[in-house]
């Protein structure tokens, strides 16, 4: 059944009412992220310092490349406001659209994507892509049809892996020590090997709880789930996120990946583990898929959405080239927010009639049928590999 | 200009602060990217405080070279870190090398990056990475011991330090040793009276004298004594030389050989290598006339049993030394069983060893 407010008007938005407008969401967004900046920095910079494996000015490299990220981002949105804006030229009407904009938030997130020794104009370039050219160059906050930071992080990846890599890539000083990491990220290791074996990929990182807490390579604010976790908790008690986006998005990875898994002959739970704990998934799940310009407002809409990230994101990771698929799929389905808001608003307003159920089941066979094509074709390349003799 | 600055006052405060954090931000990243290196080598040269990175005169290989370091303690210059690429199992390792300068010897190494199987590549022990300590670019025969189950991957380093010396050699006016001996044959003595004591023959060619004489070898190719009458001892880098070039041409005379024999019961013990560094002794007893083998027994502490390619089809060991001998005493052909390849190996070894000595006395 349909909800809609009863009543006479006028109506006053919620998000007018003081203590509850964007600053705020802005506000406890940022408190939201403060145990994935931390734990970036207590795992790339004090936890390396406390081994002796870097001095103490590299200590501080993670934390301000983070900070850097956001005032990037800042500083180029008030310059294009400053451009393009005629009403934006006093430091209160700066301020006040500053405020309304978000605009710390691409760079920070974007900064958290990237590897430990990513150069610091690598990080502007792409602090430009995400805050210039995928936000406000489409109207600003609220009108981007893309995540800033995530086309900003596309745009670094595609253009500049190579430099990032040639300047040190993501392995901080104590994890170059470690021979058993043989150079990869779970994921990376995984690609290389095509092998489902919980000795190979799993236990050169230790066990699966260090990927949860985060001790194994990748980027800087992606590894840790225990600090996605605390995230995830303080933004849906804060209600800056629903909670049960990133909980479908995540839970459908953890299907699909079990069914491929099995397909390929490993029914163990340590793969469906494995894969959600791997990689930027909870990172994208919560902080990312969770962005309320560039996914569905309705909640039906939010349930198909995720449920597309799921089955996209092991299609992406398992089949195709590159080891990570959360960014890719989440870029895909930015596209399709607008068609899906639509239709799962025509399924709030009218109900299940006939045509929306016949639409809905065609979707969810549609995601079924990729979800079903995502663990056969996975489990005869992963199967294929490993009956084929790869030593 | 007034009215310009008073117009645009506020952009241009905010690109000049822009401007400040990139390139502030910038040095910090270049200072961040500058001490990898530092970390990356000071395990080679504990004492230096700087790795200064150059670009060599003339490039030995340009596809082994990636990158060469002058290790600096203060403005003195101790040692160079040379980083090549080496051709392991599954792809290039980038592998750095230490080399003290003063004493021309390698001081360590040192892996940059791999794409190994961990499970084999987690076999280069401790050991395997400290034979480079110390090692002398000052002889003819880069040898190092390679680790079996493991052996490409360790074989990448020798030709990592092959690539090291070679561009050391032309940066640092090194003067590569040339040879001073020529093995014109090498071979195993077939004479058992004398076969445990002198087991390997050699011809060889002293280029540093000219001479040609016959020698007789142990199975480390250290000297056991000179066979051609009235001839002196070669010379010590002679020896040395001959040791080494053996050791990386003619190594798998090593891995079998005789240990001991019993003329009364006509008994040969012979030590072949497979997978395990104990090896398998093998008890052979000739018939009367020495042209076919009576009985060989087997003591072996082989792990095939625990390989995930071997069915059991043959038990634990001695299983497959017994099966595999069985072929050989009845003419068959002998193959490698699948799971057992350096097992299998050593035994064909063994059995190759063995046709020679029946073939000296007119066995088949």
């Amino acid at each position: 059944m349909a909800r809609f407010a009863a009543g006479k008007a006028p109506f006053l938005r919620i998000a007018d009412q003081p203590k509850q407008g964007t600053a705020v969401i802005m506000r406890d967004f940022m408190i939201g992220m403060l145990p994935v900046i931390l734990f970036a920095w207590y795992k790339n910079g004090i936890q390396v310092y406390m081994d002796g494996n870097i001095g103490l000015l590299e200590m501080f490299y993670p934390l301000v490349f983070v900070v850097l990220g956001g005032v990037f981002s800042t500083l180029l949105e008030t310059i294009f406001f400053l451009v393009t804006d005629p009403n934006a030229k006093t430091m209160k009407s700066l301020k006040q659209k500053l405020g309304t904009s978000f605009a710390a938030i691409p760079g920070l997130i974007l900064a958290l994507m990237l590897p430990l020794y990513t150069p610091i104009w690598v990080l502007l370039f792409g602090c430009f892509f995400a805050s210039i050219v995928a936000k406000m160059l489409f109207g600003g906050f609220g009108n981007n049809l893309f995540n800033p930071a995530l086309l900003g992080y596309l745009a670094v990846g595609f253009t500049m892996s190579g430099v990032i890599n040639a300047a040190g890539g993501l392995f901080n000083q104590s994890e170059l020590l470690i021979d058993a990491y043989a150079g990869a990220t779970p994921l990376g290791l995984l690609a290389r090997l095509k092998v489902l074996d919980y000795d190979l990929l799993v236990k050169p990182y230790g066990s699966l709880w260090n990927f949860f807490l985060g001790t194994i390579p990748g980027a800087l604010g992606e590894t840790s789930a225990l600090a996605l976790l605390l995230a995830y908790i303080w933004l849906s008690v804060r209600k800056v996120i629903r909670w049960y986006t990133p909980v479908i998005y995540i839970g459908t990875v953890f299907v699909v990946s079990w069914g491929l898994g099995i397909a390929s002959g490993e029914a163990g739970l340590w793969f469906p583990m494995y894969s959600i704990l791997s990689g930027g998934l909870f990172f994208g799940a919560v902080l990312m898929a969770t962005e309320p310009v560039t996914t569905p407002k309705n909640p039906f809409g939010k349930v198909l959405f995720m449920l597309f990230l799921g089955v996209l994101t092991v299609l992406f990771r398992f089949i195709g080239n590159f080891p990570e698929g959360v960014g890719t799929a989440i870029i895909a389905m930015n596209i399709f927010t607008l068609p899906l808001d639509k239709f799962a608003a025509v399924v709030r307003a009218e109900g299940y009639r006939k045509a929306a159920f016949w639409k809905s089941v065609a979707i969810g066979a549609f995601i079924l049928a990729i979800a079903v094509y995502a663990i056969f074709k996975g489990a005869t390349m992963y199967a294929a590999f490993a009956a084929g003799g790869l030593f | 200009m007034k009215t310009f600055f008073q117009t645009n006052r506020l952009i241009l405060i905010v690109s000049f602060l822009l401007v400040l954090l990139f390139a502030a931000g910038g040095a910090y990243s270049n200072y961040m990217t500058d001490r990898i290196t530092f970390h990356q080598y000071n395990d080679l040269f504990p004492t230096a405080t700087a790795f200064h990175p150059y670009t060599p005169e003339t490039i030995a290989d340009e596809e082994t070279f990636v990158a060469a370091y002058h290790a600096m303690n203060r403005q003195t210059m101790i040692g160079v870190v040379y980083v090549v690429f080496a051709q392991g199992k599954m792809g290039n390792l980038t592998l750095a090398y230490g080399v003290d300068t003063a004493s021309d010897k390698v001081v360590g190494v040192k892996v940059v990056s791999q794409n190994e199987t961990p499970e084999y590549y987690s076999r280069l022990s401790t050991a395997f990475f400290q034979q480079f300590g110390n090692y002398s670019f000052d002889q003819l025969n880069m040898t190092i011991s390679t680790v079996a189950g493991a052996t490409l991957s360790s074989g990448a380093f020798q030709l990592g330090l092959v690539a090291a010396r070679a561009q050391y050699a032309l940066d640092f006016d090194f003067e590569i040793p040339s040879a001073v001996v020529l093995i014109n044959s090498l071979t195993y003595n077939l004479d058992l009276a004398t076969i445990v004591a002198k087991p390997i023959l050699a011809n060889i060619t002293d280029l540093l004298t000219g001479e040609t004489i016959d020698v007789s070898l142990s199975a480390t190719f250290d000297l056991v004594a000179v066979e051609t009458a009235g001839k002196a001892a070669p010379s010590a880098a002679v020896l040395a030389e001959l040791k080494s070039t053996a050791q990386r041409d003619y190594i798998a005379f090593s891995k079998t050989v005789a240990t001991g024999y019993d003329a009364l019961t006509r008994t040969l013990i012979v030590k072949t290598r497979g997978y395990a560094a104990a090896g398998i002794l093998a008890t052979i007893v000739f018939n009367e006339t020495f042209d076919s083998v009576d009985s060989g027994s087997f003591v072996s502490v082989e792990t095939y049993d625990q390989s995930h390619d071997y069915d059991m089809a043959f038990g634990a060991a001695p299983g497959i030394e017994n099966h595999l001998y069985g072929l050989y005493a009845a003419d068959q052909a002998v193959s490698a069983v699948a799971g057992a390849t350096y097992t299998s190996n050593g035994m064909i070894a063994l059995f190759g060893y063995l046709d020679q000595i029946l073939a000296g006395n007119g066995g088949n």
